[in-house]
């Protein structure tokens, strides 16, 4: 059936990736996968633009058209020597103008064509799996309605040939080196081809995040390995509406598979940042995003504990800290944790403001609602006391709490919980991506922004992210073999 | 069981670029009505395939002869393409002769890469899932709270 598709492919068969790519193994356990990026320019654009390129990063093609597939080939290549099938990976892929404005572009687009539910060799009845998965637990391509070219596509991938362009987010083009090494200002291609394939892959639910229903009333492979602690439940335990309230619970939502658990402290770093608040109706571990700048919360060594004291400037009884403290504030915040609001200036001016008055260190009460705490961003290297975000939601609270009557006071102990690798839960379950409110199509398929090192799998993709879809430096395979890849 | 796509996006943007890849399809390719095509392409200049007789997107480089002129061979890598993509427009529901059961998905599946330059030059990446997501994301203001390495300013 295969030797049909490669007979039809023609010029079209741009790439094949995987070593022996045309020696099949056969056998019970599957071999190395193929996977084939078919060609779906015309000529003389996109794959096929002629223009003359030179080298870089590695990529040695001779045309702009040449160095796009160099690095479609590579990124196959990458995947093609972690998965095995028998059955190849057809992935269509062309460079298309895409929308775009001065600011704003698509980058590109990639997913799977097609999801299938028992077949033989599913692993789970009544359960959607994507296209290239499908075909590799079933042995065979299971799709009973190929095009009429008799190519049986999986995936589909479309990229933007207008990137960098003016009013295409002019200036900031496509970097076809294959080293990861993008200098600022221009998009890394190689990266964000690995990432959208990992989605074409598996790397998806098909339930929706945001109502909880399930594709045509079945559950997503990835559904029996999301883990919800605060319901104790997986997603294909629960109600539309259950999974509804934890697509939106922040840092709560974890990766239940025994790959990934078994391989996250290798890839993950040891220890996370927490700032736990006690005094009236407090005595809790809340979420926060931690300061870009000043002294990391990065040992055991740096725990704090203090009491502590907020600032109030404006005249709605909130502190922003904007300008040098008054007497009065400066008198509150020393030795202390000064507990300042978000707004008006920039981070590092709050923190700094609160350093010259004494305070020992800043928590900043975020101004709109929802969670996790994003990060404080900011450059100052004058900065020597460190500094966190805690939610509006938790703010209120430590405000609420503050404001009532106590024997003891407020305290913040921050420290560095060395029992929790930084994205991940006491017993190594990753967590997945739940922003409340709802992000539209980045919550819950993709892996949590508080993993260090970053992982490809994060809904923004970070520079410096390395050429790496497995242990030690990835878990996107990890997660990809414990749906059965 | 079927799923129409969302619009707001896909009628002037994405449709336009799907529409722009389907149109060169060739004869296999399904032809939709005109007055659909005309909406697909969301008032921006369009102009009829030579090959197919169908409305299209005209293309950054329809100008230029040469270009002109490969387009004009229908290849089969083009059909493949248009196909597909013709196939994305909407929800099929498929059973096979052993019992396996198929979805083929439309572009609300789809995960797109979305860039945008923030107030400080630097580029914000993001993946969503959806076309109308990938709009949204396109052309709002850098939502910095949402991302660990460029954390707002304030």
């Amino acid at each position: 059936m295969r030797t049909d598709l490669l007979k039809h492919l023609g010029r079209g068969l741009l790439a094949v990736a995987a070593a022996s790519c045309l020696t099949l193994a056969h056998g019970r356990s599957p071999g190395p996968a193929v996977i084939q990026i078919v060609n779906g320019n015309e000529p003389g654009i996109g794959f096929n633009d002629p223009s003359p390129a030179l080298p870089v990063g590695g990529n040695t093609a001779a045309t702009v058209g040449g160095q796009r597939l160099a690095v479609f080939q590579y990124a196959a290549t990458l995947w093609g020597g972690k998965l095995k099938s028998d059955v190849p990976i057809t992935i269509l892929s062309t460079f298309e103008p895409l929308p775009c404005t001065a600011t704003g572009a698509t980058l590109g687009a990639a997913g799977a064509i097609s999801v299938w539910s028992d077949f033989p060799g599913a692993e789970k009845p009544g359960t959607w799996y994507s296209s290239a998965l499908a075909n590799k637990l079933a042995g065979e391509d299971i799709d009973p309605v190929p095009s009429p070219t008799g190519d049986d596509l999986d995936i589909v991938a479309f990229f933007n040939s207008d990137l960098g362009q003016p009013d295409c987010l002019a200036g900031s083009g496509f970097y076809l080196g294959l080293d990861g090494q993008a200098p600022a200002g221009q998009i890394d291609l190689l990266t964000t081809i690995l990432h959208e394939f990992g989605h074409g892959l598996g790397f998806q639910t098909f339930t929706s995040g945001r109502t909880g229903n399930q594709l045509a009333g079945q559950p997503s492979i990835w559904d029996h390995y999301l883990y919800d602690p605060a319901q104790n439940k997986t997603w294909v335990k629960m109600t539309a509406a259950e999974r509804a309230v934890s697509g939106i619970t922040p840092r709560n939502l974890q990766w239940y598979g025994n790959t990934v658990i078994g391989k996250a402290a290798a890839v993950l770093d040891r220890g996370t940042p927490e700032l736990f608040l006690t005094g009236p109706g407090l005595d809790r571990t809340v979420l926060i995003g931690t300061a870009l700048f000043g002294p990391q919360i990065d040992s055991v060594d740096d725990q704090l504990s203090a009491q502590i004291a907020q600032v109030v400037d404006q005249v709605n009884g909130t502190g922003l800290a904007c300008t040098p403290l008054s007497p009065a504030n400066a008198t509150a915040v020393r030795g202390k944790i000064a507990l300042v609001d978000r707004g008006a200036c920039g981070f590092t001016v709050k923190v700094k403001n609160a350093q010259d008055a004494g305070a020992r260190a800043v928590i900043v009460s975020d101004n709109v609602p929802g969670g996790p705490p994003p990060d404080l961003g900011g450059v100052d290297p004058t900065i020597t006391i460190p500094a966190v975000r805690i939610s509006l939601e938790d703010g209120t609270a430590l405000k609420a709490s503050l404001a009532t009557p106590s024997k003891f006071g407020n305290y913040g102990v921050l420290s560095f919980n060395m029992q929790k690798l930084a994205g991940a839960d006491f017993g190594k379950r990753v967590f997945m991506f739940t922003p409340n409110p709802f992000q539209q199509g980045s919550s819950v398929s993709h892996y949590d922004t508080s993993a260090k090192p970053n992982l490809l799998m994060e809904p923004f993709l970070n520079a410096g992210q390395p050429i790496a879809v497995s242990a030690p430096k990835d878990l996107t395979f990890e997660l990809l073999k414990d749906i059965g890849w | 069981m079927k799923r129409q796509s969302s619009s707001r996006w896909s009628g002037p943007a994405l449709w336009l670029a799907l529409g722009a890849l389907c149109a060169t399809s060739g004869a296999a390719a399904q032809a939709a009505p005109e007055a659909q095509a005309a909406e697909a392409f969301g008032g921006q200049k369009v102009m009829r395939d030579p090959a197919t007789g169908q409305l299209r997107h005209a293309e950054h480089d329809e100008a230029q002869p040469a270009a002109a002129n490969a387009r004009s061979a229908v290849s089969g890598a083009q059909q493949r393409r248009a196909q597909t993509l013709q196939r994305f427009r909407e929800m099929t529901a498929v059973t096979t002769p052993s019992g396996a059961r198929g979805q083929r998905l439309d572009t609300s599946f789809l995960n797109f890469s979305v860039a945008r330059r923030n107030a400080d030059g630097s580029l914000t990446q993001d993946c969503v899932v959806g076309e109308e997501a990938a709009g949204t994301a396109m052309s709002s203001p850098a939502s910095t709270a949402k991302h660990k390495e460029a954390g707002h300013a304030h």
